[in-house]
C-alpha cells in the first residue's frame, strides 16, 4: 500500500533521513520506533506532505506522492495525526470533526448563501457522521465543548477521530499515546485495532513498546534516519543493534 | 426586448426594497441628526462598515493583509469613471468597481499570499502604494504612449476627479450591509466558511485535512477585494471628490483599526468598529486639532482594555463582577466621567496659537501618550502574553516610540490628524508583533510544547 524507496531528507547537511526503505502492506499496523531525534517525524512529514524527500520515491497505492501537495495526498486516502496536539482550538469539538470531513463534502458559498436544500441535506449528514465518529471515541458528550477546553486524553481522542474524518486508508499516528496512562494507552490500543478492524492500514511512531506489541504486526526502527531492523516486534526486541541504539555499546 | 423587461423588473424589485428601507430609515437618521450624526456621517459610518467587512474577509483567513485601500481605490475609480464618462447606472458601476477589484486581486494574491504575517503586510501596504501611484500617473502615461497629441484625462492625477454625481444614498448601504451581514452569516455555518477558519487556526493541520490552503486564501482576498471595490464606488459617490491620497497608507491602517477595534471573533465586530473610528472622532470634533489625538488615546484604551474588541462588551463574562473584564468595567467608568467632565470644561477655546518650542500641543499629547503607553505595554508584557513577547520585538517597539520622538521633534507630522494616524499605526504593529493579542485567547496554558518537524 505504501512503498518508500531510498528517500533521504537533508536540512543543509544534517541527513535527518537517509535512503529509508519501507515497506507498509494493504491492512496491516505498522510500527514505527526509534530514539528521539531518530527521523520518525521528518518521515511522517514527507509522507503527508507537509516535508518532501530530498531525494527518493515515496508510492501510495502505485500514485507516487513525494512531490504531491498535503491536500490532494489527503484526498487519496492518507490522514494523520501530530505528536503536540494540534486540534483547531477555537472551535468545538464537533466543528474540529466537521472540518475533517472537508474533502466530502461539495457545497459551495454559493450553496450555503441562497440555502439550497443541498447545502441542508449535506450539513445534516456530514453532522450525523461526525457525531458518531465521536462517539466511537466516546467523546459525544462534550461535542458541543471548545476544544482547547477538553482533558488532554479527550484531546488525544478527537485528534483520532478528526483524522479519521477524512475517511482514510492510511493513517499515520505520531505518538498518539504521549502522556497517557497505562489504562488510557490500553484503551487506545483498542481503538487502532479497531480501525485495523476496519480495514485502514494505520503507520504508528511509539514509544510505548507494550502499545507496539499489543497492535502492530511489523515494526521498523529508526536511528540517526537510518533504518536499522525490521520485522515482528518481538524479534526487533532481541535485535542487538536495537538494543545498541537505546542503549548504546559496550566498550 | 426580453432584457429589457429583465432590467425593469429588477429596478422595480430595487426601487421597491430601497422605499421600504428609506421609510424605516427616516426616523432613525432624524434622531441620529439631533444627536449630532447628520446623515453624511451616518453614510461614512456604513461605509466604514463596509469595509470592516472587507478586512475581516482576509483576516478570518489568517491573512494579514493591508491591500484593501489599494482595491478601495480601483473599485472607486473604475465605478466614478463608470458613472461620469459612459453614464453607467449606478448598481452596474459598482459592480464594475467590485469585478476590477476582484481581478486585480487574482494577480497580486497569487505571489504575494505565500507570505505571512508581517511580511505580507508589508508586500500589501506595497501594493496599496503601486495603486496610488499607477493612478497618479496614469494619465501621463497613456498619454505619451497612445496620444500624445491630445491628453488623454482619465483619473486627473493628484487632481483626482471631482464634480462626481451624489449617487450613494444611506438606504442602499443599508442594503448592501445587510446583504454582507447575511452571507458572511451564511459563510460562517458553511463549509466554505469552516475551511477559512480552520486555515486561521493552524494552516498545515488543514492542509493535511485536505483543504486546498492556496484557493481559499485567494478566495478570501478576491472576495475582500470585492468588497473593499463596493465600499470604494460608494465612498465616491458620496464625498464627491476623488483624489489618490485618500486611498493612501493612513487609509490601509485605518481598515486594520476597525477589524481590531471591533474584535475578530464576530462578524459584527468589524462593522462595529468601523462604525465607532467614525463615530468617536466626530464626537470629539469640537476639541479641534485635539480630535486625532483624543481617538488616538481612546482607541489605544479599549484595545488594551478590551483585546478582543468592542464585541467583547456582548459577552456575559463582561458584566459579571469581578471577572476578568473588571478593569475594562473600570475604565468604562472613567471614560464617561472624563467625557461628562470634557463637555463642561472649555476646552474647546484652546487655539491653535499656543505653541511651545514649535511644538504645537498636540505633538505632545500624541507623543506623550504615544511613548507613555509603548514602554507601559512592553513593561507588562512578559507575564501576560504566555511568552508570546519577545527580545527583538521589544528592541523594535522601542525604535517605534524612538521614531516618534524624533518625527515628532523634526516637525514630520505636520497634520494634526496625523498624530493619531501614528499612534494607531504604532499600536497595529504593536498588535502584529503579538504585544497585544487581536485574537480570542485561552486562559489555558498549552501542554509543553515539543519541538516538531525539522529535527526530529
Amino acid at each position: 500500500m505504501l512503498e518508500l524507496h531510498h528517500v533521504s531528507r537533508e536540512f543543509g547537511g544534517l541527513a535527518a533521513l537517509c535512503q529509508v526503505k519501507m515497506v507498509v502492506p494493504q491492512g496491516k499496523v505498522v510500527g514505527l520506533i526509534g530514539p528521539n531525534g531518530a527521523g520518525k517525524t521528518t518521515l511522517l512529514n514527507c509522507i503527508s506532505g507537509l516535508d518532501s524527500p530530498t531525494s527518493g520515491e515515496i508510492i501510495f497505492d502505485g500514485t507516487p506522492i513525494h512531490s504531491r501537495s498535503p491536500h490532494r495526498i489527503t484526498a487519496l486516502g492518507v490522514s494523520r495525526t501530530y505528536q503536540n496536539i494540534r486540534l483547531f482550538k477555537e472551535m468545538t469539538t464537533l466543528e474540529n470533526v466537521i472540518v475533517g470531513q472537508h474533502i466530502h463534502g461539495r457545497s459551495t458559498l454559493l450553496h450555503s448563501m441562497f440555502v439550497w436544500p443541498y447545502h441542508w441535506r449535506e450539513e445534516s449528514r456530514l453532522k450525523k457522521d461526525a457525531l458518531a465518529l465521536l462517539e466511537r471515541f466516546n467523546i459525544g458528550s462534550v461535542a458541543h465543548v471548545h476544544a482547547g477546553t477538553l482533558s488532554y486524553g479527550d484531546q488525544r481522542r478527537l485528534e483520532m477521530a478528526r483524522a479519521l474524518a477524512t475517511r482514510p486508508r492510511l493513517v499515520l499516528l505520531d505518538e498518539p499515546t504521549a502522556g497517557m496512562n497505562a489504562v488510557e494507552t490500553h484503551q487506545l490500543g483498542e481503538q487502532i485495532l479497531r480501525m485495523h478492524a476496519d480495514g485502514i492500514t494505520v503507520v504508528v511512531v511509539e514509544h510505548d513498546m507494550a502499545l507496539i506489541g499489543q497492535v502492530c504486526d511489523e515494526v521498523y526502527v529508526l536511528n540517526f534516519g537510518e533504518m536499522i531492523a525490521n520485522g515482528a516486534p518481538q524479534a526487533v526486541k532481541q535485535d542487538p543493534k536495537v538494543i545498541e541504539a537505546y542503549l548504546g555499546h559496550e566498550d | 426586448m426580453r432584457v429589457a423587461i429583465v432590467i425593469d423588473i429588477i429596478n422595480a424589485i430595487f426601487e421597491f426594497i430601497f422605499n421600504v428601507l428609506n421609510g424605516a430609515l427616516d426616523p432613525i437618521l432624524t434622531q441620529l441628526a439631533e444627536i449630532g450624526f447628520r446623515e453624511p456621517v451616518v453614510q461614512f459610518m456604513l461605509i466604514n462598515a463596509i469595509l470592516g467587512l472587507s478586512i475581516y474577509m482576509t483576516l478570518n483567513c489568517g491573512l494579514f493583509s493591508l491591500a484593501n485601500a489599494g482595491f478601495m481605490a480601483v473599485g472607486a475609480y473604475v465605478s466614478v469613471i463608470l458613472t461620469q464618462k459612459y453614464d453607467a447606472e449606478f448598481g452596474l458601476s459598482l459592480l464594475g468597481g467590485a469585478l476590477a477589484a476582484g481581478l486585480v486581486a487574482i494577480p497580486i494574491g497569487l505571489p504575494v499570499l505565500r507570505l505571512r504575517s508581517v511580511y505580507l503586510a508589508i508586500a500589501t501596504i506595497g501594493f496599496g502604494e503601486i495603486v496610488r501611484i499607477v493612478v497618479l500617473n496614469v494619465d501621463t502615461i497613456a498619454t505619451d504612449l497612445f496620444n500624445p497629441d491630445e491628453p488623454i484625462e482619465l483619473t486627473f492625477g493628484a487632481r483626482g476627479i471631482s464634480r462626481i454625481p451624489k449617487l450613494t444614498e444611506t438606504a442602499h448601504l443599508v442594503f448592501f450591509l445587510i446583504l454582507m451581514g447575511y452571507l458572511l452569516y451564511r459563510m460562517q455555518r458553511s463549509r466554505f466558511g469552516r475551511a477559512m477558519t480552520a486555515i486561521r487556526q493552524d494552516e498545515k493541520v488543514a492542509t493535511t485535512l485536505g483543504i486546498n490552503v492556496v484557493y481559499y486564501k485567494n478566495m478570501a482576498f478576491i472576495l475582500g477585494a470585492m468588497i473593499a471595490g463596493v465600499a470604494g464606488g460608494f465612498s465616491g459617490h458620496a464625498t464627491r471628490i476623488i483624489t489618490p491620497k485618500d486611498y493612501g497608507f493612513d487609509k490601509a491602517v485605518d481598515i486594520l483599526a476597525y477589524a481590531v477595534l471591533g474584535g475578530l471573533g464576530h462578524w459584527s465586530g468589524p462593522i462595529i468598529g468601523g462604525m465607532a473610528l467614525k463615530a468617536i472622532p466626530e464626537r470629539l470634533r469640537y476639541l479641534n486639532e485635539y480630535t486625532g489625538a483624543l481617538t488616538g488615546a481612546v482607541l489605544l484604551l479599549i484595545i488594551i482594555y478590551l483585546p478582543s474588541g468592542l464585541v467583547s462588551l456582548g459577552q456575559p463574562s463582561f458584566w459579571r463582577r469581578g471577572g476578568r473584564f473588571e478593569g475594562a468595567r473600570r475604565l468604562a467608568g472613567i471614560g464617561v466621567a472624563l467625557i461628562v467632565l470634557t463637555n463642561m470644561l472649555p476646552l474647546r477655546n484652546l487655539g491653535s496659537d499656543e505653541v511651545l518650542l514649535g511644538l504645537e500641543y498636540w505633538h505632545l499629547w500624541g507623543l506623550g501618550a504615544g511613548v507613555g503607553l509603548i514602554y507601559w505595554i512592553t513593561s507588562r508584557q512578559p507575564a501576560s502574553t504566555g511568552g508570546r513577547f519577545s527580545l527583538p520585538m521589544s528592541a523594535v517597539t522601542g525604535l517605534l516610540a524612538l521614531g516618534l520622538i524624533i518625527a515628532g521633534l523634526i516637525g514630520r507630522i505636520d497634520q494634526p490628524g496625523d498624530g493619531y494616524y501614528v499612534l494607531v499605526f504604532g499600536l497595529l504593529l504593536a498588535t502584529a508583533a503579538g504585544v497585544i493579542p487581536y485574537a480570542p485567547q485561552h486562559t489555558e496554558t498549552p501542554p509543553a510544547e515539543q519541538v516538531e518537524g525539522s529535527h526530529a
